[in-house]
């Protein structure tokens, strides 16, 4: 399957550099290797990322001017170890890691007396990378209530609260609105027109 | 556990909605000559929506035909006919409504014992047929109902998503089923992770029920149970859930009908956060507008 970088960016060949970096940009945006971090389809993701690249790249060739100015910023687990617990410390390298199943044994293995605010937040953690969401969210929830002063732990539920929000957004924008505006600007250039007929002037001749 | 996905057809253009009912009625066809015709009382909309979701990813667009209805038989319909996919739902519909039966003649008591012995008889040929055509499938529902049933019985686990996980993967394995790579990867993403949603918004929905009935239900090990605060835990958790599936969706770039991508988008962004809001909430948008 070979398809032209144009076709690739889903843009038309005669369209200007403006609206191809714009589309480059959501592209990257929808395949962005952050949002598939923790997901089983990461590798596609990172195929259709290089294809656009490539697509970009060549196209930029074709033109014969302006670079790529967007790089991946990764941003990772805060590897920050705390001055608690040692084992607490290991947990969270492992996550980093991404070896969830041997930071989840630790967890697990830890006596119910020390099972403190940092334990339900770390295993909460290791729910979300598991993609156990609803257990997960019970788990933060506890931690923030335990440890109500903790900035970590209410960021990690704040951003679970956002990402939930946030979703969808821009499917509804997209439907309907545009169509609503065309006919909004339409009705006050006619309401206008009325108004200016009230006052014995006229905005548009025909009617 | 049926008949959570659906389409907010309000928010849907005619022309994908009567596709979306083209495919209705054609996995309803396909149904009555893959697992005769008293399967077809079994039709769903959750088998409609994984026919549109493995069309898209086989890229098949089967051709549309019209036809008589017994149902509504004054006006023809349209329909997708001779289509490999719509046969493929219509046996894993008579297969997992099979093991769903078997589960419910086990586990429950009363007249949903009896309703589910009586369905077994009565849907019995048609999984016969499908478990012919589809001995594989056959075998991996069975697995993952078995290992469901025995994660649901070890009552002292605390978590909502053990059970969640498994019917999840199930699903996942429906939604795969032999489609080429990578595709099946896209559609076992999003199908585990749609899994989860139904098992967690059908927990949610049986949970007032199940509580008197003292029967098993995922929130019941919580020793909170599901009270308010926990459900608005949960709605972000099920939305959570879509974000995953969105992920998937959004790999997918070779739609063959442009009207299954309103169909799917249209399901995944307004479809199921309105039925999430109507099972938590108990809210309904119909009666709050009037």
């Amino acid at each position: 399957m070979s398809r032209s970088p144009y076709e690739i960016l889903g843009v038309s060949p005669n369209a200007s550099d403006e609206e191809i970096k714009k589309a480059y940009r959501a592209l990257a945006r929808k395949y962005h290797p952050d949002k598939y971090r923790d997901s089983d389809l990461a590798d596609v993701a990172s195929e259709k990322m290089k294809e656009i690249n490539a697509a970009y790249d060549e196209i930029q060739k074709m033109r014969a001017g302006g670079t790529r100015s967007e790089s991946a910023g990764a941003s990772g687990f805060n590897p920050r170890a705390n001055a608690g617990d040692p084992r607490f410390a290991a947990v969270r390298r492992l996550i980093n890691e991404g070896q969830i199943a041997e930071a989840e044994r630790i967890l697990a293995g830890m006596p119910p007396t020390q099972k403190n605010a940092e334990w339900h937040f770390l295993t909460g953690c290791v729910l979300l990378h598991k993609g156990y969401f609803s257990d997960a969210v019970r788990m933060i929830d506890k931690a923030c209530r335990m440890d109500p002063y903790n900035e970590e732990y209410r960021a990690a539920r704040e951003q679970i609260r956002a990402q939930s929000q946030s979703f969808g957004a821009d499917y509804q924008k997209g439907t309907g609105d545009d169509i609503n505006s065309a006919c909004n600007c339409c009705s006050s250039l006619l309401c206008a027109d009325c108004l200016c007929e009230c006052f014995g002037g006229d905005l548009i001749p025909c009617c | 556990m049926f008949g959570y996905l659906r389409v907010d057809a309000e928010n849907l253009r005619l022309r994908d909605y009567d596709c979306y009912k083209a495919l209705y009625c054609g996995l309803c066809k396909s149904m009555g000559h893959c697992t005769g015709q008293c399967s077809r009382i079994a039709l769903s909309y959750d088998f409609t929506f994984l026919a549109a979701l493995r069309m898209t990813l086989a890229a098949e667009t089967p051709e549309q035909k019209p036809f008589h209805c017994a149902v509504k038989c004054f006006r023809k319909h349209k329909a997708f006919v001779h289509s490999k996919e719509l046969d493929f739902c219509a046996d894993a519909s008579a297969i997992l409504n099979h093991y769903k039966l078997l589960d419910d003649r086990s586990d429950e008591k009363g007249l949903k014992k009896l309703r589910a012995h009586f369905g077994l008889g009565f849907f019995h040929r048609g999984y016969r047929k499908a478990r012919r055509r589809q001995p594989e499938l056959d075998a991996l529902v069975k697995a993952h109902m078995e290992e469901l049933s025995k994660i649901e019985k070890e009552k002292a686990l605390a978590s909502a998503d053990r059970p969640a996980e498994c019917f999840g993967k199930l699903l996942g394995e429906i939604a795969s089923y032999r489609l080429p790579s990578p595709a099946d990867r896209i559609a076992r993403t999003i199908g585990c992770s749609m899994g989860k949603w139904i098992y967690l918004i059908d927990a949610a929905d049986d949970y007032e029920e199940d509580k008197k009935r003292g029967r098993y239900n995922p929130f019941l090990t919580y020793e909170e149970g599901l009270n308010e605060a926990g459900k608005e835990d949960l709605k972000e958790a099920l939305t959570a859930y879509l974000a995953e599936a969105e992920k998937a969706f959004d790999l997918i770039d070779n739609y063959p009908a442009p009207e299954f991508e309103e169909i799917l988008k249209n399901l995944l962004y307004l479809g199921l956060p309105k039925t999430s809001l109507r099972i938590l909430f108990r809210k309904d948008d119909r009666k709050d507008r009037t």
